[in-house]
């Protein structure tokens, strides 16, 4: 009798020890996926930087004297408030001016922006979206005669994006860009409508470095 | 050899020194410049050229269209006078581009402050030519102090300023003696107007002749 007593009394002691090995195991793994899952909304930022196809639209002297060419574009986000980011923006064109008597005599222009954006994004599996609000200077630097002089704008633009993801770190990126540059020029009121200001659909893409683990989806 | 090397320094020393003379053009500005080319009879003038010019550069260029109207936009320079030229080819030596008609060139004080240039009907009139021979008769011995005024084909007017009158801006004088040659004046001026030959015969009273321009000209012959 006292015999089986305590060989109850250790079969339940050892059930109870691995019992409590199982719980505290199952502890452990439950802390890790947590701890994981913390570090999976780990998202410092990106950085973009790619090709920048410049599309004047409308009655601007721009659009109407000028032929635009390909340049680049680079982007900083940095997350500060969950999905929403700030950062600083830069982007640049070359262009040849094709109608001399509508901006002037001389032979081309490049144009620089740069800029700070505030926007939000949106993670769904190896897809970042998002939408950003831009705004910065605009520099216009007009080369010939054997002289360089400069045009500049305040420029704001909206930027969607939306960008896939290669690897966990590594994505490529599409984002069209709705830009109007409010032009510095002094004109006579005959010619505001052309120098006023600007309007650009542009069409960005290229490669987007993740910063962050937060950006895996293995 | 020697010659050569001379010219290919003084090139060398010209070309730096005009290019030492430099452009600025103002950042953030554009200029309108727009009008009416006709002739004397007030017909619209096509296809005459307008530019705007600073330091010897084209800051802007256009013709007239059907009806003789120009707009152009152009850039303005910084501290440099800045020139509109009608009928004009090359700013360096002020030929004509339209040899049938005369050329006008409108600046500015200085620096150019105004944005839109409402040039206005600007009335070009066709060009003729008048000669004079003066002619040393042998056996007198008379002196003849004169002065030939007429008017530019290059008309030079303030940009500022409407100032419509550009007459008489050319002239020439000389004094012939005893021993002066025969010689002949004269030049292209303004087809339609008269060139003026005022003269002092031995130190006389002034007189003056009036020489018709034309098309062709006619030879007119002085003598003393």
């Amino acid at each position: 009798m006292f015999l089986n007593i305590r060989t109850l009394f250790i079969s339940l002691l050892f059930t109870g020890v691995t019992f409590a090995q199982q719980t505290e195991t199952e502890t452990e793994i439950e802390n890790e996926t947590a701890k994981e899952q913390t570090n999976l909304g780990t998202k410092v930022g990106s950085i973009t930087a790619g090709a920048y196809l410049p599309i004047a639209f409308g009655e601007n002297f721009v659009n109407d004297g000028m032929d635009l060419k390909m340049g680049a574009q680079a982007q900083l986000k940095l997350n500060v408030l969950g999905d929403f980011y700030i950062g600083p923006a830069m982007s640049f064109f070359f262009a040849d001016v094709t109608n001399r008597n509508l901006v002037g005599n001389y032979d081309e222009m490049s144009n620089l922006v740069l800029g700070g954006v505030i926007g939000y994004e949106k993670q769904l599996e190896r897809f970042d979206l998002s939408i950003g609000l831009g705004v910065g200077y605009s520099g216009y630097f007009n080369k010939g005669l054997g002289d360089s002089f400069e045009d500049n704008a305040t420029a704001l633009w909206l930027r969607p994006e939306v960008s896939y993801k290669l690897a966990n770190y590594v994505s490529i990126y599409l984002a069209p860009e709705l830009r109007h540059d409010f032009m510095n020029i002094d004109v006579p009121k005959e010619l505001e409508d052309t120098f006023g200001g600007v309007n650009y659909f542009n069409i960005g893409f290229g490669f987007r470095i993740n910063l962050g683990t937060g950006y895996k989806f293995q | 050899m020697k010659s050569s090397l001379y010219k290919i320094i003084l090139f060398g020393v010209l070309l730096l020194f005009s290019s030492c003379e430099k452009l600025e053009i103002t950042n953030n500005e554009r200029l309108l410049v727009k009008g009416k080319i006709v002739d004397q009879n007030g017909n619209a003038l096509s296809n005459i050229s307008i530019k705007t010019e600073a330091v010897n550069r084209i800051l802007s260029k256009t013709s007239t269209d059907a009806n003789g109207n120009f707009e152009l936009t152009s850039l303005n320079a910084n501290t440099d006078p800045l020139h509109v030229l009608v009928n004009i080819a090359s700013s360096i030596n002020f030929e004509n581009e339209n040899p049938d008609y005369a050329s006008k060139v409108f600046s500015s004080e200085g620096e150019n402050e105004q944005l839109l240039l409402d040039m206005g009907t600007v009335t070009l009139s066709g060009l003729g030519s008048f000669s004079l021979l003066l002619k040393n008769l042998p056996g007198d011995n008379n002196t003849v102090e004169y002065t030939l005024s007429y008017t530019s084909i290059v008309c030079h007017l303030s940009l500022e300023f409407n100032n419509v009158v550009c007459e008489f801006d050319q002239s020439t004088q000389d004094f012939l003696d005893v021993n002066s040659e025969n010689r002949t004046i004269g030049g292209e001026s303004i087809l339609g107007s008269v060139a003026v030959f005022e003269y002092k015969l031995n130190n006389g009273p002034a007189q003056t002749i009036e020489i018709p321009v034309t098309n062709p000209p006619v030879n007119y012959v002085f003598e003393y």
